[in-house]
């Protein structure tokens, strides 16, 4: 009786001390992806703003400036993720574009569209029998998911806010 | 007397702890602020970049193209709208291809496809509309879409647009290769249609002279619509402004069930 009350405390702070560093894992996990999709996509801006382009969602004259930001907000969201900047808001803002992304994908699908997502450069209009709508949501929806743990659980071993709370943490 | 001093020395003490827990919290807002704005301010100027960049490269890789692109609309030979019309009757329903020279898939229906639509055109049964699109170039970087439209416009002028049309088809290089984007390329594939080289012909490649039609092309096929949908890749391919498939099967369709499904959409057309 005794024993077990006494190893649950032990067990959920194996648990809270596990959390950061999975966090860790998770948080490079999520900046190695904007790393790899901002990068492949910043090398060629003109691509990438086709690739908006192919969604037919945005006027005309939008379509270049986000084309262009994109790829650049992607890597700037790796670069904070790296040093774990701002790691709530970072993973919100990350969840936010996953999610337009994933709706991007999906309208393209259900109005039949025959586009590749871009979503690591590439992109624009493709044969219909090439299209891979659902694996690319799949994997969109496993990056979300990503962003979400770092939602709940933002505080992460080695990063600038660590750090930047050291005072508060030990107060606690 | 000792238990009021307790109790004065506790509610002190009590004040300081609320004190400073609100210290605390005014410190942690602040903090928050602070990596709020800073998250806010690094991802804006990311973004800026981003434009800068990527406005400054998208223009200078087009500076000798957009010069000439923009000089007045000049229609090749046998044209009244950008669309390069073949086909012994002209009168004949009409089979609209939109088309990139660097599309692979376009290839692969030409590749299958194309001898089968040459022969309905040549035998009079339709007219094919070749409706030349270039967004590949601006998808893949380079010139290549627009250059070999520029020379296929050249070749229109020669009357042998369909020619060296099925050439460039016959030898596009893989998507991701500019070669294409070489006007000495496009010359030297030009020789293998008999008598279209001359010096009009590449004086006509190397001066880019059709880039405004290549333009204008492309921004038909920007509002391109069959059947009022608006068409969104390369290949389309419509009859009468009725879509027309060219997959079955996860693959370009045979010459036969194409042709069947050409002969019966003439079949359901109205004769006007």
């Amino acid at each position: 009786m005794n024993a077990a009350i006494a190893a649950r405390p032990a067990g959920g702070s194996t648990v809270r001390r596990a959390l950061p560093w999975i966090g860790l894992v998770v948080r490079l996990g999520l900046a190695a992806v904007w790393t790899f999709a901002g990068w492949e996509k910043a090398t060629n801006p003109a691509q990438a703003a086709q690739a908006v382009r192919a969604f037919d969602v945005l006027p005309e004259s939008l379509v270049e400036p986000v084309g262009y930001a994109l790829p650049y907000l992607e890597l700037g969201l790796a670069a904070l993720l790296i040093i774990g900047l701002g790691t709530r808001i970072v993973a919100g803002i990350s969840a936010l574009l996953l999610l337009v992304f994933i709706a991007g994908i999906s309208q393209a699908w259900a109005r039949g569209l025959a586009i590749d997502c871009g979503c690591f450069g590439g992109g624009g209009p493709i044969a219909p029998d090439q299209t891979k709508y659902l694996q690319e949501i799949l994997r969109d929806i496993g990056f979300l998911a990503m962003a979400g743990w770092l939602l709940f659980f933002p505080r992460t071993r080695f990063s600038a806010d660590a750090w930047l709370a050291i005072e508060d943490d030990d107060t606690h | 007397m000792s238990k009021k001093n307790d109790d004065a020395k506790r509610s002190a003490r009590e004040r300081m702890q609320v004190e400073r827990e609100r210290q605390r919290a005014a410190d942690k807002r602040k903090r928050a602020l602070i990596v709020g704005g800073s998250v806010v301010a690094v991802l804006a100027v990311a973004a800026t970049i981003g434009v800068i960049v990527g406005t400054n490269k998208s223009n200078s890789s087009n500076t000798s193209w957009s010069s000439v692109s923009d000089k007045p609309l000049k229609l090749p030979t046998g044209m009244t709208s950008t669309v390069v019309p073949y086909g012994s009757n002209p009168n004949a329903p009409v089979l609209t291809v939109y088309e990139d020279f660097r599309c692979p898939i376009c290839d692969q229906v030409e590749g299958k496809l194309g001898a089968t639509m040459q022969q309905m055109a040549d035998a009079g049964q339709i007219r094919i509309d070749y409706h030349i699109a270039s967004f590949l170039d601006k998808n893949l970087g380079g010139n290549g879409s627009k250059y070999a439209a520029n020379a296929a416009a050249c070749a229109q002028d020669a009357g042998k647009f369909k020619a060296f049309h099925d050439v460039l088809y016959a030898n596009q290089p893989d998507e991701t290769n500019d070669k294409f984007g070489k006007n000495s390329y496009l010359l030297e594939l030009a020789g293998k249609v008999d008598g279209l080289r001359s010096p009009t012909f590449d004086a006509c490649v190397n001066d880019l002279t059709y880039a405004p039609w290549v333009k204008a092309s492309q921004e038909d096929f920007n509002n391109a619509k069959v059947a009022g949908q608006k068409v969104t890749g390369t290949p389309t391919i419509a009859l009468n402004d009725q879509k027309v498939q060219y997959v079955a099967n996860n693959q370009v369709m045979s010459p036969d069930a194409f042709k069947a499904q050409l002969e019966g959409i003439i079949a359901q057309t109205p004769k006007s």
